[in-house]
C-alpha cells in the first residue's frame, strides 16, 4: 500500500486531513487539525502499521527575532532589523515523523497551533512511548503543553530557567552563569 | 641518582658523597610536576584532542600525563569543551572531590569565555565563573601540542609552590580552600 493510498482511505475518517503544499524532504506529507492528531496517530498505529514516531518538533512561525531583551553585539538599528517575511505567521507548527517497520513507509505528519501562551495539544506517550522525551523537549523550548503526558517537566535547560528558549520573542534573563 | 642530580635544584652533595641533602620543596616539586594526574573528564569536541594527546602518536604519558578514572586520584582537571549550564553542578562537584593541590586547565574557546556560544541561553560563559582556572588555552579546538605546552606552563607554575609559604602555585590556592558558587 503506498502513502497516497492510505491517504485517501484516512481522509474518509478524517475530513481535515489534507496534502501539505510543501512537503518536509521528500517525505508524503500531511496536515492534520490539532484537535485529530492523537486519532489519526491511533488508526496508522492500529490499521496501517506505523510504530516508531522518529521525530516530535516545533516551528514558531512568528517574525524574525525580536531584539527586544535579548542580548545582540553589535546592537542591531531599527533601520537595519529584518522586514517581516511573507511566511510568517501567528502559529506554532508541530512536525511528526512516523515509519514502518513493517512496510518502510515514512511519512510527516503536520498540525497547527495558535501561538499563545499555554498553547496545548494531546501526547502521543500512550500511542509511542518514544514520544516521551521528545514531547518533553518540545516543551523545554516552545512552552507547547501536551496534555496526558505523565511527566512533562523541562529536560534540557537548566533550573530557574525563565521563558522558552526557542520561541521567537524569547527574552533571556542572564543569570550568574552569563 | 644521576637523575635526581639533574633534576633538582639547590642539592649539595656532602664531602665523600653518599649523601645529598636537597630542600623539601625542590623534591616534593620534583616529583608533583613529574607526575600531573588528569582526570578523564571531556565535555565537547575539545575532549577529542585530548584523547589524541593521550594516545600514541602524541604520547603524553612521557611527561608524567595519565588519565585518572577518579577525581580521587587526580591532579588535574582539563575543562576539554562546552560548560553547559546544566553541567555546572556535575562539574563543581567534580572538583571539589579533587584532592588538594588541584588544578584547572580551561581547554578551548568555549571554557575559556563561551567562545561561539558567548549568547547563548544555555552555555556558560567561562568555566572561571564556576571554578578557580590556572591555564587558560585557547583554541578551537587546539591542537594536542597546544595541550601539552598549557601542561608544561602549568608545570613552570607548579614549580613556584613552597612548603613554608603555604601550598599553592597562586596567591589565591595559597590562601587555602576556595570560595565557590
Amino acid at each position: 500500500m503506498t502513502a497516497e493510498e492510505i491517504l485517501t482511505k484516512m481522509q474518509a475518517s478524517f475530513p481535515g486531513l489534507v496534502k501539505a503544499e510543501v512537503p518536509v524532504k521528500e517525505y508524503p506529507t500531511w496536515t492534520v487539525p490539532a484537535e485529530s492528531v492523537h486519532a489519526v496517530f491511533e488508526r496508522l498505529r492500529s490499521k496501517f502499521a506505523f510504530d516508531y514516531l522518529d521525530v516530535v518538533t516545533a516551528i514558531d512561525w512568528s517574525g524574525p527575532v525580536d531584539p527586544k531583551g535579548y542580548q545582540q553585539t553589535p546592537a542591531v538599528p531599527p533601520a537595519a532589523r529584518p522586514a517581516v517575511p511573507a511566511t510568517a505567521k501567528d502559529i506554532f507548527e508541530l512536525v511528526y515523523i512516523v515509519t514502518s517497520l513493517s512496510t518502510g513507509l515514512r511519512l510527516c505528519v503536520r498540525c497547527e497551533l495558535p501561538r499563545k501562551e499555554g498553547a496545548s495539544i494531546p501526547s502521543l506517550y500512550n500511542l509511542y512511548h518514544a514520544a516521551d522525551w521528545q514531547e518533553r523537549e518540545v516543551y523545554d523550548m516552545f512552552g507547547i503543553h501536551f496534555e496526558g503526558h505523565p511527566n512533562l517537566k523541562r529536560i534540557l535547560t537548566q533550573e530557574g530557567i525563565q521563558g522558552w528558549p526557542l520561541r521567537k520573542d524569547y527574552a533571556h534573563v542572564p543569570d550568574k552563569f552569563d | 641518582m644521576g637523575i635526581v642530580l639533574d633534576n633538582l635544584s639547590k642539592i649539595e652533595n656532602l664531602p665523600g658523597g653518599g649523601i645529598a641533602l636537597a630542600t623539601s620543596d625542590s623534591l616534593i616539586n620534583w616529583a608533583r610536576t613529574s607526575s600531573v594526574w588528569p582526570l578523564t573528564f571531556g565535555l565537547a569536541c575539545c575532549a577529542i584532542e585530548m584523547m589524541a594527546a593521550y594516545a600514541s602518536r602524541f604520547d603524553f604519558e612521557r611527561m608524567g600525563v595519565f588519565p585518572r578514572p577518579t577525581p580521587r586520584q587526580a591532579d588535574v582537571m582539563f575543562v576539554a569543551g562546552t560548560v553547559a549550564k546544566k553541567m555546572a553542578d556535575p562539574i563543581i562537584r567534580i572538583y571539589k572531590q579533587m584532592p588538594e593541590p588541584k588544578f584547572v586547565i580551561a581547554m578551548g574557546g568555549c571554557a575559556n569565555c563561551g567562545g561561539p556560544f558567548y549568547d547563548s541561553y544555555s552555555v556558560v560563559k567561562g568555566v572561571d565563573k564556576i571554578i578557580p582556572v590556572d591555564v587558560y588555552l585557547p583554541g578551537c579546538p587546539p591542537r594536542p601540542e597546544a595541550l601539552m605546552y598549557a601542561v608544561i606552563k602549568l608545570q613552570e607554575k607548579m614549580k613556584k609552590m613552597t612548603v613554608k609559604g603555604g601550598h599553592g602555585a597562586t596567591p589565591l590556592q595559597a590562601a587555602g580552600s576556595r570560595k565557590l558558587v
